[in-house]
C-alpha cells in the first residue's frame, strides 16, 4: 500500500470509491499481534499473542474483562483498545445500574461499531487503529464478535485477527464444525493450536507471551495469564508427542 | 385534601395534611420511612453485621423478606437501617458500580477502609438532598482485625467496635455499651482499643439476643436477621428468626 | 394544565387528582397472576367506570396500577417506547421482567429526586423459564420482589388474606379464587373500590388480559342487615 493524493484524511473520497485511512488503519490491525476467538455450544473464549518490546519490558496486556459476561482480545493499537474497553465497560455498568442486568453482547458490539464509524465521517478524527474479538455469553448464548476500525462487524464461530492470523483462520475453517460439542479445556488446545500458527519461525508459545479468556452461562469472565496457561501449554506439548492420542487425531484432519 | 387519593396517602404516610389556603409548593415529601435496624460488632479477627428483614411503611408491613444487607467485597459489608429503601437501594447500585470501576482500574478489591471512605464521600454528594440512609460498614482490616464504621445520614464517618443504626437503635445500643464498651464500669476490662474481647460465638448470641429484643418493642424491626459473619474465608451468611407480627 | 406566571416558582403535580385503587398479584404454579378493579375516581366521585388497569408491556410482562391514571398512562408510554427500541434491535432477545422493573425503578427514583413523581404503586408480573416474576415499586422507587403484593388499600386488607393463603404450589383456579376473594374484600371496605375487575396472568404462553367480570357481593349478613350493636341503623 502506497502513499497518494486522496489519503489525508477520511473525509476524501479515491476516485476509486475507497477511503484509504480506513484501510491504513485496518492494516494497523494486521500488524498487531494475533489474536483469536472461538465458542462452543457452552463457552465463548478468546486468547491472543502479547507482544514485549524488548527483553527488559513487561508484555502488553490484549485482553480485558468487560463485564461479569464479557471480555475481548485486541489487536492493533493497543491504546485505542484500551480506550474502548474503558467506554465498553462503561456501557455494561451503566446498563447494570439500570437493568440489573447483563448487557446483550451484540448490543454493545453495535454500539462499539456506531462509536467506530463516527471517526471514519468526521474532520479532525481518524479511525481507531485497533480491531476487538468480543466473547460473550448472554441470553442468545455464547457468541464471538468481530469489530473493525471501519464500523463493521461480524459475529463468528470462530475467527483469528491480527499479524500472520490467516494461518490461524486456515486452522480454525478446518475444524470449528466439532467446537460445538467440546469442553473447556479442548477449546483451549484449539485456541493455542491455532495462535501457534501465526508465530514466526522459531517462536514459540509461552506462559508469558499467551493469555485466554473465556465465559460460560451464568459465569465469570476468566482471564488466565502467565503460570495458569502452563497446564494448557503442557497439554499441546504432550499433543505433539508421538503417539499421543491428540496428534494421531490432528494427523487425520 | 378532597382529592387525595386515601389509599395513597395512607400508604406513604405522608403527604396528606395540607390543605390550608394559598399556593400549594414542594409540600410533598420525597422520602418514606421503610424503618428496621442494622448492627455490627467486630473481633480480633471476624466481624459480625446484622439487619432484619422486614419493610414496612407506617403500620404496614410490606415485606417480610427484604434485606439490608449488600456484600461489598469479601471483606467488607453494607448494612443499611432506619432508611428509605428506594435511597438505600441507589446507594447499593452506585457502590457496586464503583467496586467494579476500582477493580478495573486497580487490577484489586480495595480495602475496608476504602470501601467505608467511599460511603462517606457518597453520602457526602447527597449532602443537600440526603440519602436517607443510617449505614454501617464492617469487615476485615488490611492486619484482618475486625473493624466497622458508622456514618450519619451525610456521611460523617468514625471507626468503632460496636455500632447499631436504625429504628431500635436507642434500644440496642445501650445493651452493646453494657456488655461491650463497658466505658463507664470502673470494675471491668475494657475492651482492646479497635475491637471487642469476645469470641464469634458470643458475639453472634449478643446479636440474636438484641434483636429479639428490639422485636419486641420496635414495630419495624422483625420478621428475619440476616447475620453475616466476615472473616479471612469470606462472608458467611446466616438466618435467624424473629417474630412475624 | 394551567397557565403559569412565568415568574412563579415551577409547580408539579404532587398529589394525585383522578386514581386507581388497589392491586394485587401472586404468584402460583406455573405463573403469575395480578388484578384490579375498573374504576378511576376523581376525589370520591368515580369518574371513569371502565377503564383498564393492568397492560402488557412485553411478550411475557405485565403491569398493574395503583395511583394516578395520567402518571400511569406516561408510564405506558415510556414502556412502549422501551418495547419498539428493542423491536427494532430484533437480535432474538428481549428484556426479562426482572429488567424491566429494574428500569421503572429507575424512572420512577428519578422522578421523585426532581420532585416531580409519578404517583403510582406498580406491581409487575412475570414468567420466563418456568420461573415466574412479581415485584414492586412506587413513587419513591422502593423496589422489591415478593410471592405476594398488593398496593393501596388493599395492603390492609388484601396482603393479609395472601399471606394466610398464599402457598408456592396454588394452581392457577387457586390462585383466582384467592384473587376474587381478595378484590371482594376490597370491595367491600373501600369506597373507591369497584366490583367489576379485570384479572391477567403471565404463564409459559404469554401475557393474558381477561375481558373485566362482575363480583357478586353478598350483603344479606345478619349484621348488615340488623344494624349495629350501638345505633341500629345498618352501620357497623
Amino acid at each position: 500500500m502506497f502513499r497518494n493524493q486522496y489519503d489525508t484524511d477520511c473525509i476524501t473520497w479515491s476516485p476509486a470509491g475507497r477511503i484509504h485511512q480506513i484501510e491504513y488503519a485496518m492494516e494497523a490491525v494486521k500488524q498487531g499481534s494475533a489474536a483469536v476467538g472461538l465458542r462452543s455450544k457452552t463457552h465463548a473464549l478468546v486468547a491472543s499473542i502479547k507482544k514485549s518490546s524488548n527483553e527488559l519490558s513487561s508484555y502488553q496486556k490484549k485482553i480485558f474483562k468487560i463485564d461479569e459476561h464479557m471480555g475481548i482480545a485486541i489487536a492493533g493499537l493497543v491504546p485505542d483498545g484500551r480506550v474502548l474497553a474503558k467506554y465498553m465497560r462503561s456501557e455494561c455498568l451503566n446498563y447494570r445500574f439500570v437493568y440489573d442486568g447483563p448487557l446483550q453482547v451484540g448490543r454493545l458490539v453495535a454500539q462499539v461499531a456506531d462509536k467506530s464509524q463516527l471517526g471514519t465521517q468526521r474532520a479532525g478524527h481518524r479511525p481507531y487503529g485497533v480491531g476487538l474479538l468480543v466473547a460473550g455469553y448472554d441470553q442468545t448464548g455464547p457468541h464471538i464478535f468481530q469489530t473493525c476500525p471501519s464500523g463493521n462487524f461480524w459475529e463468528y464461530h470462530a475467527f483469528a485477527i491480527g499479524s500472520r492470523s490467516q494461518a490461524a483462520r486456515t486452522y480454525l475453517e478446518r475444524r470449528f464444525e466439532a467446537f460445538e460439542e467440546l469442553p473447556l479445556d479442548e477449546l483451549v488446545m484449539h485456541a493455542l493450536l491455532s495462535l501457534r500458527e501465526t508465530l514466526a519461525a522459531g517462536a514459540e508459545l509461552t506462559t508469558s507471551n499467551v493469555a485466554l479468556g473465556y465465559v460460560t452461562a451464568g459465569g465469570t469472565f476468566t482471564v488466565l495469564e502467565d503460570e495458569a496457561v502452563q497446564p494448557y501449554l503442557d497439554m499441546i506439548g504432550q499433543a505433539d508427542a508421538p503417539g499421543a492420542p491428540g496428534a494421531a487425531a490432528q494427523m487425520e484432519e | 385534601m378532597e382529592t387525595m387519593s386515601r389509599d395513597v396517602a395512607a400508604m406513604s404516610g405522608y403527604g396528606a395534611s395540607s390543605a390550608a389556603a394559598g399556593p400549594t409548593m414542594h409540600q410533598w415529601s420525597p422520602y418514606v420511612m421503610n424503618s428496621g435496624t442494622v448492627m455490627a460488632i467486630c473481633g480480633k479477627d471476624f466481624a459480625v453485621i446484622a439487619g432484619d428483614t422486614r419493610m414496612s411503611v407506617g403500620y404496614q408491613i410490606q415485606s417480610r423478606n427484604v434485606g439490608k444487607l449488600l456484600k461489598v467485597t469479601d471483606k467488607a459489608v453494607l448494612g443499611t437501617g432506619g432508611h428509605c429503601q428506594a435511597d438505600t437501594l441507589n446507594l447499593q447500585k452506585l457502590l457496586r458500580a464503583r467496586m467494579v470501576q476500582y477493580e478495573h482500574q486497580n487490577g484489586k478489591t480495595p480495602k475496608t477502609s476504602a470501601v467505608a471512605q467511599l460511603v462517606s464521600q457518597m453520602l457526602y454528594g447527597r449532602r443537600f438532598f440526603p440519602l436517607l440512609t443510617k449505614n454501617i460498614v464492617a469487615g476485615l482490616d488490611e492486619d484482618g482485625v475486625g473493624c466497622v464504621y458508622t456514618f450519619d445520614v451525610v456521611g460523617c464517618l468514625e471507626r468503632v467496635r460496636v455500632a447499631c443504626d436504625g429504628s431500635a437503635e436507642e434500644l440496642i445500643q445501650p445493651v452493646l455499651d453494657n456488655l461491650l464498651e463497658r466505658q463507664h464500669q470502673q470494675d471491668k476490662p475494657k475492651p482492646p482499643p479497635l475491637h471487642v474481647d469476645l469470641s464469634r460465638e458470643d458475639v453472634v448470641n449478643i446479636v440474636k439476643d438484641a434483636f429479639t429484643s428490639a422485636g419486641e418493642r420496635d414495630i419495624t424491626t422483625g420478621d428475619h436477621v440476616d447475620i453475616w459473619v466476615i472473616d479471612a474465608s469470606g462472608v458467611h451468611q446466616e438466618k435467624f428468626d424473629l417474630k412475624y407480627d | 394544565m394551567f397557565a403559569q406566571p412565568a415568574d412563579d416558582p415551577r409547580k408539579n403535580t404532587l398529589r394525585p387528582m383522578v386514581t386507581g385503587t388497589s392491586a394485587i398479584g401472586i404468584k402460583y404454579k406455573g405463573g403469575v397472576m395480578v388484578a384490579t378493579d375498573t374504576i378511576a375516581c376523581y376525589g370520591n366521585w368515580i369518574r371513569y367506570k371502565d377503564v383498564q388497569r393492568i397492560h402488557a408491556v412485553s411478550k411475557d410482562t405485565l403491569i398493574a396500577m395503583n395511583g394516578e391514571m395520567s402518571d400511569y398512562q406516561k408510564v405506558l408510554q415510556i414502556l412502549e417506547q422501551k418495547r419498539l427500541a428493542e423491536y427494532c434491535v430484533d437480535d432474538g432477545s428481549t428484556q426479562t421482567s426482572a429488567e424491566l422493573h429494574s428500569y421503572l425503578t429507575r424512572v420512577m427514583y428519578q422522578k421523585r429526586c426532581k420532585f416531580d413523581p409519578l404517583w403510582n404503586m406498580l406491581l409487575v408480573g412475570g414468567f420466563r423459564n418456568g420461573e415466574a416474576y412479581l415485584g414492586y415499586t412506587d413513587l419513591y422507587g422502593t423496589h422489591f420482589e415478593d410471592n405476594f403484593l398488593a398496593t393501596g388499600l388493599g395492603m390492609y386488607m388484601a396482603l393479609p388474606l395472601m399471606r394466610n393463603q398464599w402457598t408456592p404450589e396454588m394452581s392457577e383456579a387457586d390462585a383466582r379464587a384467592l384473587l376474587q376473594m381478595a378484590l371482594k374484600i376490597c370491595y367491600y371496605r373501600d369506597t373507591r373500590a369497584s366490583n367489576k375487575v379485570q384479572i391477567a396472568r403471565v404463564d409459559a404462553s404469554g401475557v393474558h388480559i381477561d375481558e373485566p367480570i362482575t363480583l357478586q357481593g353478598e350483603w344479606n349478613h345478619a349484621r348488615f342487615v340488623e344494624g349495629g350493636a350501638k345505633s341500629g341503623d345498618g352501620g357497623w
